[in-house]
């Protein structure tokens, strides 16, 4: 006897429909798995044994031939465990065989037969549905995530033995109703919490209105990270293209918070140990990094200069193209990461150089650390502010009168005004972290005062073309947050303030 | 309000009058010939065919004209106004009928007969400038105001813009623009902040009535008063055969110095200054330079920076930048720090610190 059941396989983030075909026929008892199964795959054999003999179904004492199709492909993950499951119970007439059609099945199985929440339950239901498959069965706690995705029918069970009454008509199916994805409120800390820091509050909404990369530099403990983790709230809310994207690689990577049932703009803060292969995805069957996991939120990298260099270089395709392609013998994948880069980083080794006497850092251990701190991936960071140690007696008394006064919420309706006029003129998505040079040398966008301005500090500051070009960019933002028409003479001397100073401006 | 004469005002209106026609006549006039005519002499000699229609037109016009042309805007004559006409101007081979001034006209009174003495400088070049030049243009108008001097420009793109704003960068800088059209026809129209900043804190003149609008003629027209208000003219940069060297030109007539910046001799921008340094113009080859040729013993550190700026130097110097910060608005504070940093007076360290300079 020959059954046939849909499942679903990823890969990336696109789900390939596997047919899982089982055929069932007198021989030495025996279950085989074909197909280019990974370890996961291989394992499934016992599991579906185990569930099956324990859900009250019988295991054919037969040679059971189990075939992932295609053959070519790549199968990854124990999602196909309850697909063979039933494709054995019809196979062995234990469930109707015409029950199949146009159902697909997904989801891991326990011993005792319960199925188990597995991850990239959003993309299989998305397949499903260009498939043009009738429904979808899949575990109970997998239907919160794959409910944001289609009109394909969402089937929820708990275990095989409701897959079995469910297949034979005999009980009727609990359908998980489909949802409009929502954001979630951000739950970053409120940026009045920042005492005194003007400067470097200034330059996070910068960064948040224009989309710019920033640097934030500073002794330790003076609120880098502080001010980096209240970023995310004074981003406005994802757009329902967005939600979806940020969902389906939550829900691929397992990080699909199901009790909320809403999508945060990610943040993401690996450790400076991290791999390149961990912040860009890898693998023999990739898997996505941390700069996927950081599309449409912040990628925060603590401690800058520690991170290993070419876990840096790394990101350089990220920052510039706005997707990784990882290669490798197996073929390619592409995955999205546009994020939005946030860097700390120490003015030394030590952290105390603004300090005068506190530094013990060596010339040598200094050249090196500014040697880290230069390079191909700095030139894309547009904004750099300083953090500093603000005296003792004035976070004391004068606490209140420091503090820049500035609530998460009033940061937010200005990043969503300067948003605003940054869409009117470059167009949908388009903001002027991604202007060329050729657009913002215009009068209209560019006044010529500001113009004067940046061509003197050119020659004066000896910036580099490419550093004129992120001038430009930051002023263009600064003059939005300020509702002007062309850039003014003031808000280019202010961007020019925040540029990166250094060997390699 | 006295304003001017009857008879200069309506030479003067005659001028803007005919604008249109004098461009049509083009090649091969002079000021001096044209801008010098009266009234009925120019209506007769370029009005042609619409002669009678022009006579009739200035008649009406002068019918209802009265002294007060517009808010703030003073006028006078040769003969009587709201303000004495320099002598510079008075004693011109190519006088103008009337002076209408926008700002404080006591910046007039520049010029070699001045008492007591008030140097000037005219600074001029193309409109059409790169960086050095800019950059030299406004060091040059910083300096000269610091020393107390008058920068004299033309309110143009390039050169004359960052001529300008180098004197405003001084407290108290002095700097007198003077324009082809009205006092209040402001161009080019992206220099509106500017302008309104030199009607506040220098003076913006012409010789056309308010309301004038410009003509090709209007540029060498007012170069010539550039040139007559100055007691040197710099020309910072400019190509062969452009309107910066017809200022040049109009200064050797009134055997007013002439200097010139030097540039590279493979930049088309340059050639026209290099020109002049070839044919004995006085190198400028630092702003000490300039401060010389007009005759003033350099003074060091007499550098008095306007208020936004010296506040932050001072908030620097005691180490108390948050604060200052935290007064003006992180947007101010950095605008103010990055200017002083092109002037030079202040240094920022990778860390984030600053510091000022010398």
């Amino acid at each position: 006897m020959l059954a046939k059941v849909i499942a679903f396989t990823l890969e990336g983030f696109q789900p390939r429909p596997v047919s899982v075909e089982v055929d069932i026929r007198s021989g030495l008892p025996g279950f085989q798995i074909v197909g280019l199964g990974d370890t996961a795959v291989r394992e499934s054999r016992e599991r579906v044994r185990a569930a099956i003999q324990n859900s009250g179904f019988e295991f054919p004492m037969r040679r059971i031939v189990a075939n992932l199709a295609p053959a070519s492909l790549k199968k990854t993950g124990p999602g196909f465990d309850a697909a063979l499951a039933v494709a054995i119970l019809a196979a062995s007439e234990q469930v109707p065989l015409l029950s199949l059609d146009g159902t697909a099945v997904f989801g891991e199985l326990s011993l005792s037969g319960d199925l188990r929440v597995c991850a990239g339950s959003l993309p299989a239901a998305e397949g499903a549905k260009s498939l043009g498959l009738d429904r979808l069965l899949l575990p109970e706690g997998c239907a919160t995530e794959a409910s944001l995705a289609s009109c394909v029918q969402l089937v929820k069970v708990r275990d095989l033995r409701e897959v079995g009454s469910v297949l034979h008509g005999t009980k009727e199916a609990r359908i998980a109703a489909h949802r409009s994805i929502t954001a979630a409120r951000p739950t970053a800390p409120d940026l009045s919490d920042v005492l005194g820091q003007s400067t470097a509050v200034e330059a996070l909404v910068i960064a948040a209105a224009g989309g710019h990369n920033l640097l934030l530099e500073g002794p330790p403990g003076t609120g880098k990270t502080m001010l980096a983790r209240r970023l995310p709230g004074l981003l406005p809310p994802l757009t329902a293209t967005e939600l979806l994207e940020v969902a389906r690689i939550q829900s691929v990577t397992g990080l699909f918070d199901c009790s909320a049932g809403s999508v945060l703009r990610p943040f993401r803060a690996p450790h400076h140990s991290v791999s390149s292969a961990g912040l860009l995805g890898g693998g023999s069957a990739p898997t996505p990094g941390e700069v996927t996991l950081a599309h449409h939120g912040v990628l925060f990298l603590d401690e800058f200069p520690e991170f290993r260099r070419d876990s840096i270089e790394s990101l350089r395709q990220p920052l510039e193209e706005g997707y990784v392609s990882i290669v490798r013998a197996g073929g390619r994948l592409v995955f999205p990461a546009r994020f939005q880069l946030v860097a700390a980083a120490n003015p030394c080794p030590c952290g105390y150089k603004a300090e005068a006497g506190r530094c013990e850092c060596s010339p040598l251990a200094l050249d090196r650390y500014r040697q880290k701190m230069s390079g191909p991936i700095l030139d894309r960071i547009d904004i750099c502010a300083t953090v500093t140690r603000p005296p003792v007696d004035e976070i004391m008394e004068e606490g209140k009168r420091l503090s820049a006064g500035l609530s998460t919420e009033q940061g937010l309706r200005r990043v969503a005004q300067a948003r605003q006029s940054q869409l009117a003129r470059w167009g949908p998505e388009c903001l002027n972290r991604d202007a060329t040079g050729k657009q913002l040398n215009t009068e209209s966008v560019t006044s010529p005062d500001a113009m004067a301005v940046l061509g003197e500090a050119y020659s004066r500051l000896k910036l580099s073309p490419r550093s004129r070009l992120r001038v430009l960019r930051t002023a263009r933002t600064i003059g939005d947050l300020a509702g002007e028409q062309a850039t003014s003479e003031e808000s280019m001397l202010a961007a020019l303030s925040f540029r990166r100073r250094g060997a390699q401006q | 309000m006295t304003g001017p004469c009857m008879d200069c005002a309506r030479n003067s209106h005659a001028l803007a009058l005919v604008g249109g026609h004098l461009e049509a006549m083009k090649a091969g006039w002079r000021p001096k010939s044209v801008l010098s005519l009266e009234s009925e002499a120019l209506l007769d000699s370029v009005g042609g065919a619409k002669r009678d229609q022009l006579h009739e037109r200035l008649d009406q016009m002068m019918g209802s004209w009265s002294a007060n042309e517009g808010d703030g805007i003073r006028a006078a004559c040769s003969h009587q106004g709201d303000f004495a006409l320099p002598s510079v101007l008075l004693d011109d081979p190519e006088a103008p009928w009337v002076i209408w001034a926008q700002g404080d006209v006591e910046l007039l009174k520049v010029g070699k007969a001045s008492q007591p003495r008030l140097p000037s400088a005219g600074i001029v070049g193309a409109r059409r400038a790169d960086a050095y030049g800019v950059g030299v243009a406004r060091d040059l108008g910083r300096r000269v105001a610091s020393e107390g001097a008058t920068v004299v420009s033309g309110l143009a793109f390039g050169i004359d813009g960052a001529a300008h704003r180098g004197a405003l960068d001084v407290a108290g800088g002095k700097t007198i623009a003077v324009v082809g059209g009205g006092v209040d026809v402001v161009y080019p129209k992206a220099h509106s902040s500017l302008h309104e900043q030199i009607a506040q804190r220098g003076v913006v003149i012409s010789e056309m009535p308010p309301g004038s609008q410009l003509w090709k003629w209007s540029f060498p027209a007012r170069n010539r008063l550039i040139a007559a208000l100055s007691d040197i003219v710099v020309v910072v940069q400019g190509a062969r055969r452009s309107g910066s060297l017809h200022t040049a030109e109009a200064a050797l007539m009134r055997g007013t110095q002439v200097g010139a910046v030097p540039g590279r001799i493979d930049a088309p921008i340059s050639e026209g200054t290099n020109q002049l340094l070839a044919e004995g113009a006085l190198p400028i080859v630092s702003a000490d330079a300039l401060v010389a040729a007009l005759g003033i013993r350099p003074s060091r550190n007499s550098l008095e920076l306007a208020d936004d700026l010296r506040a932050a130097v001072i908030a620097i110097g005691e180490r108390k930048l948050d604060n200052y910060l935290a007064e003006v608005g992180a947007k101010a504070g950095a605008a103010a720090l990055a200017r002083l940093e092109l002037m030079g007076l202040v240094e920022s360290s990778t860390d984030g610190g600053w510091r000022v300079i010398g």
